[in-house]
């Protein structure tokens, strides 16, 4: 017997896929994103009314040309 | 456009006694001034009798300003009390003689309006710092930016256009690498976007190590959009391990946003510190001013750009579309968030700072 799931808030997640941010309330668990079913990343965590959810940012330094000295 | 919000007439010091003063703020014309009592008060700008505007006039005694076309004058509370022209006939004023009052708010240093139509919800935000002794604070003169408001909200949530706009001063791509925590909720009844950085024991740049006198430091920094007129920042330092305890230091900045109409609105900053912290390179002077000094480049640099984005508005957008990358996740909260402040009183602002469908791999480039 399925217990259903509670309501689940639209919360924030980023497609590296379709490249794009989506609020969604059809992530799923696991989460995938509902247009093409890849892992978001990262995705909005839901609890007590707050969303967090942390940023990784990953510049590729090296392919960066011509970039200030300080 | 959103109304129905808590706006930023000015600090309290820009509104001397017996002085006018003039402003647009969301598209609708206000005159302000500050009551004998010391109260500032706002009328709709536009005149009863012939939409001359009011901030052309005069303050008259018992607090009454009247209007330098005709004479019409109004006291506090927008109720006409004298019309020259009647004086001889003995006619009555029109009871419909009268103008519209905005909700006006002083508090913690800060002139609050309300331009909306609804009652205001709440009080304003808090500024502690601003109204303090405790604290030592500059405020700058207002800016006229030409740019919609929202790309100021935008630039102050953009986290990786340190460089290049801003290299050589504030910039490096070390910054933009550190992670970036976002939250989301509501606070008081309002809904708050913020963003927290956090680095550990992190080599200072030369511009803060001659601030702090730290070579080595833990820092936090957190933004946080409190509605669409307010930004609050938090910058605090401390040798590493020793944030949260009495070593610490750093400064808390206010922005505040006050759209004048969908292209131009004022951007004012007071940044505040503990008062009688000095600059570790000059101990002679207040770190205050040691952090404010260095702001005006940069205050520069996103000025231009948000005014470069708006002279693009004049285009029409045919097939373009932004390109969202994960970096930019705060913004697109932060246009939401807006988004939905706006839907909630009917309106909408240009569709270019509104959420988006963005440019996505399933586009045929
Ligand atoms: S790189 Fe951001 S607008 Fe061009
Ligand atoms: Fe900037
Ligand atoms: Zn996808």
């Amino acid at each position: 017997m399925t217990v259903p799931a509670p309501a689940q808030p639209a919360v924030w997640g980023f497609c590296g896929t379709c490249e794009r941010w989506q609020l969604s309330a059809a992530w799923g668990s696991p989460p995938a994103c509902p247009e093409c079913g890849s892992l978001p990343q990262p995705l909005e965590s839901w609890a007590d009314g707050t969303g967090r959810l942390t940023l990784i940012l990953e510049l590729a330094l090296s392919t960066a040309g011509g970039q200030p000295a300080g | 456009m959103i109304r129905n919000a808590w706006y930023v007439a000015g600090f309290s010091a820009e509104f001397a006694p017996d002085s006018i003063t003039g402003q647009v703020i969301t598209g609708r014309p206000v005159v302000l001034w500050r009551t004998r009592q010391g109260r500032a008060v706002a009328l709709d700008a536009r005149c009863a009798h012939k939409r001359f505007p009011l901030w052309e006039g005069r303050l008259l005694a018992g607090d009454v300003l009247e209007c330098a076309y005709h004479g019409f004058a109004y006291d506090p509370s927008g109720k006409c009390v004298a019309i020259p022209a009647l004086h001889e006939t003995g006619q009555h004023i029109p009871r419909t003689a009268r103008q519209r009052a905005f909700p006006v708010a002083e508090q913690d240093g800060v002139v609050w309006l309300w331009p909306g139509d609804a009652e205001p919800a709440s009080h304003p935000p808090r500024t502690v710092e601003i109204g303090s002794d405790g604290w030592d604070t500059i405020n700058t003169e207002p800016m006229e930016v030409a740019a919609n408001a929202r790309l100021l909200i935008e630039n102050l949530f953009d986290l990786t256009h340190f460089y290049p706009l801003h290299a050589g001063n504030i910039g490096s791509l070390a910054d933009a690498r550190v992670p970036v925590e976002i939250e989301r909720g509501r606070r008081d009844g309002l809904p708050y976007l913020k963003t927290v950085r956090r680095r550990h024991s992190f080599t200072l740049p030369p511009m803060t190590r001659d601030r702090f006198g730290l070579e080595v430091a833990d820092q936090l920094q957190e933004h946080t959009m409190v509605g669409p007129g307010l930004f609050h920042v938090v910058v605090t330092v401390a040798p590493p391990g020793r944030l949260g305890t009495g070593d610490e230091q750093g400064f808390v900045l206010y922005q505040s946003i006050t759209p004048r109409d969908e292209s131009s609105h004022v951007w004012r900053r007071s940044t505040s510190c503990r008062s009688g912290t000095t600059w570790a390179a000059s101990p002679g002077k207040s770190l205050v001013e040691a952090i404010v000094a260095g702001a005006p480049t940069v205050i520069e640099q996103d000025r231009w750009a948000i005014e470069q984005q708006q002279k693009m508005f004049g285009y029409p957008d045919d097939d373009y579309r932004e390109v969202h990358i994960k970096t930019d996740g705060a913004v697109v909260m932060a246009r939401h968030l807006l988004d939905e402040m706006e839907a909630a009183e009917g309106t909408a602002g240009p569709a270019q700072v509104r959420s988006q469908r963005s440019r996505q791999s399933s586009d045929a480039r």
